[in-house]
């Protein structure tokens, strides 16, 4: 996998098709931030994720795999993985809420921070970020107006399901600021394989006064 | 609800029917009735498949009122799985259907002489039972078809399919649901052997002519029922993400926690989760036509379930539950949502438990009869316990009894019943319910997640390991409270975050049976149901070396965070101590 020189493909679809991409979401995709940057400031400042909704909204974080619940002292690294949920059900779902009463539960594998936050050298990397359940629909949109990164390869399956829909014309795809086919998209990323493409997908009704 | 309909199965010239008052029961519901009537009356010693067992259906508290999520219904027995007593619960119609019969609980004792088959019929005039030998070894939509044809469509029904007929330790007992599809189904601990034992196919009930029960203080009741809905509906999760995407929205997160068995118990994340996430079975059921929000009773606002239909639009089942998902899915290494459903639709069926099935049949890979991921093999596992071919009969008793035949060590069971979806390695707490829990391995014994307040326990750091066991206690005791007030669980997380929402509950309780409940009252209902349990195990021959997980997960790390389960035996023995 390669970031290289950044190509970009941008789709204008409806909001229905626009919910053909979310299944990207739960799968992951990469942005770019400041490592070393602690998750609160990742999630506000870098992400521009408002304050109040991550405390009301986010209720379950997971940094690789581990839940965390400090978001100020926990930094983002190179390569982390950053799962975001909202509130869940079950005993389970409880237990990974952020500072919840049975968090005691999972504290075998509860996200524990080695490094001193604030000493760390900030530089520009690449985090892998997992939307789950109702912020697929709240958050989803905002990542893909800002754009986000995607293998190529993973891209071109996930978007298996709603070629139809692209291939009759619902919708425009630019590929920089050229518009392109749905199939010559295919074609695109084909060849790219497993490198990473920038994505944007703005609903139409952003972009048709 | 002041009557209980009994029926000995053994008398002499064939069932007889009795009436009687609740008498010493009275002012109990769902699994505190259940459990009650199993200690008092049942030989702990007995065999679960005998005479001497009695099994109790019961309605809750508010069943059969117009109180929201008040039609869970309670099962009780000896369990021919666990050897031990038995609740298992369901939602669906008959709840409400029954409460409104004004019966507290049908007690189903005794044994036919014969072995033959009888259906029981009961309205506003009674009950009636008849032989029935044309139900032979029917499944469960095949009997509902069938009763649909003689009864009408206004009535409710509890059966067993084929696998409770042959009395094999995971059969489950279906209820329908508001189309009158057997899909809900009390699973846990092979209660649908012993109704198979008590030879009664099918329940028909039909509350024509019956009226919805009135609470004591009318006024009271319904204000405090508009806040209690009001409550669930504003919270998000009983609001939002349940009635979103069920239960099963939680594929995607235990996966991401690394806390989803995959493959027998082998590992903690499963590469095709996203694939049968509720996320994507949500998005399934929209676009072909079924529906992703949808009610298994009549009176439920929050509505977890739904409808899955194939790809050409027909009905396939219901949408599975997020612990049926991972039994039959990752726990098996398959990864493809319409054969999942298909095997959801098989256990219903066949009248099976889809947790004690998916872990069977993960049991019977890792023995090697089938390869992990083999789809159309584990279907065809499923297919055979239908048949009652001896390879189906070793399927259709467990996950336990599969292992021994196969010669498997790695079995994930307690007290002899599959450990659900949540790997106890990480996530500590929830493998000392397991342990503990008079239930066997059971998600649900201490899953109210409102022990803040019900006030059971004191203050526990969320964020240090100690305290666990103290933690599940108390999970324990607030479970068994709201299991017998007969509501549905899930409303338990409106209930911990939202104190107004607990008092409603405890408001419409309080109003309808003219009471003063208190949470300590509560609280207190819950310990002695717990306690009558655990007694029952102690006479049935349990002891603290049967509060124990298998081996494998003090000695075998899971990946991806490397974990074994790391509470010790002396703690687990401080369960109980209260
Ligand atoms: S929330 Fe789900 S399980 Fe509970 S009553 Fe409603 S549909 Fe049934």
């Amino acid at each position: 996998m390669q970031s290289g020189p950044t190509i970009s493909l941008t789709f204008i679809v409806s909001f229905g098709a626009l919910k053909g991409f979310f299944p990207i979401l739960q799968q992951g995709f990469f942005v770019r931030i400041m490592t070393g940057s602690s998750l609160e400031q990742v999630l506000t400042e870098q992400m521009g994720i408002e304050e109040g909704y991550i405390e009301k909204r986010i209720s379950t974080i997971f940094l690789n795999g581990r839940p965390v619940d400090n978001l100020h002292g926990t930094l983002a690294h190179d390569g982390s993985i950053l799962s975001l949920s909202a509130a869940m059900p079950g005993l389970v779902g409880a237990t990974m809420r952020r500072k919840g009463t049975y968090a005691s539960f999972r504290s075998a594998i509860a996200y524990r921070e080695e490094n001193d936050v604030g000493t760390r050298r900030k530089n520009e990397g690449l985090i892998e970020v997992k939307l789950f359940n109702l912020l697929m629909a709240e958050l989803g949109p905002h990542f893909f107006k800002r754009g986000i990164y995607v293998r190529a390869d993973e891209l071109s399956d996930l978007i298996s399901p709603i070629m139809a829909d692209l291939r009759q014309g619902r919708g425009l795809i630019l590929f920089g600021d050229r518009p392109v086919s749905a199939d010559a998209v295919k074609e695109i990323l084909k060849d790219m394989g497993p490198d990473l493409i920038q994505v944007f997908v703005i609903g139409q009704k952003d972009v048709v006064p | 609800m002041d009557k209980i309909l009994r029926i000995d199965m053994g008398a002499e010239g064939g069932p007889k029917i009795t009436e009687s008052p609740v008498g010493a029961y009275a002012g109990l519901g769902g699994r505190a009735l259940t459990s009650s009537v199993v200690a008092s009356e049942v030989d702990p010693l007995c065999h679960p498949l005998s005479a001497a067992n009695k099994l109790v259906i019961a309605p809750g508290l508010l069943s059969g009122s117009i109180a929201a999520m008040s039609g869970r219904i309670s099962v009780g027995c000896k369990s021919p799985l666990t050897g031990g007593i038995k609740e298992a619960n369901s939602g669906g119609q008959p709840a409400q259907v029954l409460a409104r019969l004004n019966y507290a609980a049908i007690v189903l004792e005794g044994k036919p002489k014969e072995d033959t088959l009888y259906k029981v019929f009961i309205n506003k005039d009674g009950a009636k039972i008849a032989e029935d030998k044309s139900l032979n070894m029917l499944s469960n939509y095949q009997v509902v078809e069938k009763m649909k044809g003689e009864y009408g469509n206004k009535i409710a029904c509890i059966s067993i399919g084929q696998a409770g007929e042959m009395r094999l330790s995971a059969a489950s007992i279906a209820f329908t649901d508001m189309e009158l599809r057997p899909s809900r189904h009390a699973g846990r601990g092979g209660v649908g052997a012993v109704m198979g034992s008590k030879g009664v196919k099918v329940i028909v009930i039909d509350d024509s002519g019956c009226s919805t029960r009135q609470p004591k203080d009318p006024e009271k009741f319904k204000a405090a029922n508009i806040k209690f809905i009001e409550g669930l509906r504003s919270h998000p999760v009983t609001g939002q993400a349940l009635p979103a995407y069920g239960t099963n929205v939680l594929t995607n997160i235990v996966n991401e926690a690394g806390a989803y068995p995959t493959y027998n118990f082998k590992q903690g994340r499963f590469q095709g989760a996203a694939k049968i996430s509720g996320e994507t079975y949500a998005e399934l059921e929209t676009k072909r036509g079924g529906l992703a929000t949808h009610g298994c009773h009549s009176g439920c606002v929050i509505r977890c379930s739904g409808i899955f239909n194939d790809k050409d639009g027909h009905f396939l089942s219901k949408q599975p539950e997020y612990e049926t998902v991972w039994a039959h899915g990752g726990n098996c290494g398959i990864d493809d949502p319409d054969k999942i459903a298909l095997l959801d639709f098989l256990d219903d069926d066949i009248g099976l438990d889809t947790i004690e099935m998916g872990v069977t049949i993960g049991v019977a890979m890792d023995g090697g009869l089938i390869q992990f991921g083999d789809v159309d093999g584990a279907i065809n596992l499923i297919k055979e316990v239908g048949k009652g071919t001896p390879l189906g009969r070793i399927i259709g008793s467990g996950a336990a009894v599969t292992g021994k035949v196969l010669g498997v060590e790695k079995v994930p069971v307690v007290k002899g019943q599959a450990l659900p979806a949540y790997d106890p390695r990480a996530v500590q707490g929830i493998g000392v319910t397991y342990a503990t829990s008079p239930m066997g391995a059971d998600h649900t014994a201490g899953y109210a997640i409102a022990t803040n307040i019900l006030k059971v326990g004191g203050y526990v750091d969320p964020l240090k390991p100690e305290g666990q066991v103290e933690l599940s206690r108390n999970l324990q005791i607030a479970t068994a409270a709201v299991d017998s007030t007969g509501m549905c669980i899930f409303i338990a997380f409106a209930i911990m975050d939202q104190p107004e929402t607990f008092q409603a509950l405890l408001d419409m309780l309080n109003a309808f049976y003219g009471l003063e409940l208190t949470a300590e009252g509560v609280a207190e209902l819950g310990k002695k149901v717990l306690k009558t349990e655990r007694d029952f195990n102690m006479h049935a021959g349990f002891s603290q070396i049967h509060d124990r997980l298998p081996g494998f997960f003090k000695t075998e790390s899971l990946s991806p965070h490397n974990v074994t389960f790391q509470v010790k035996d002396e703690e687990l023995d401080t369960a109980f101590n209260w």
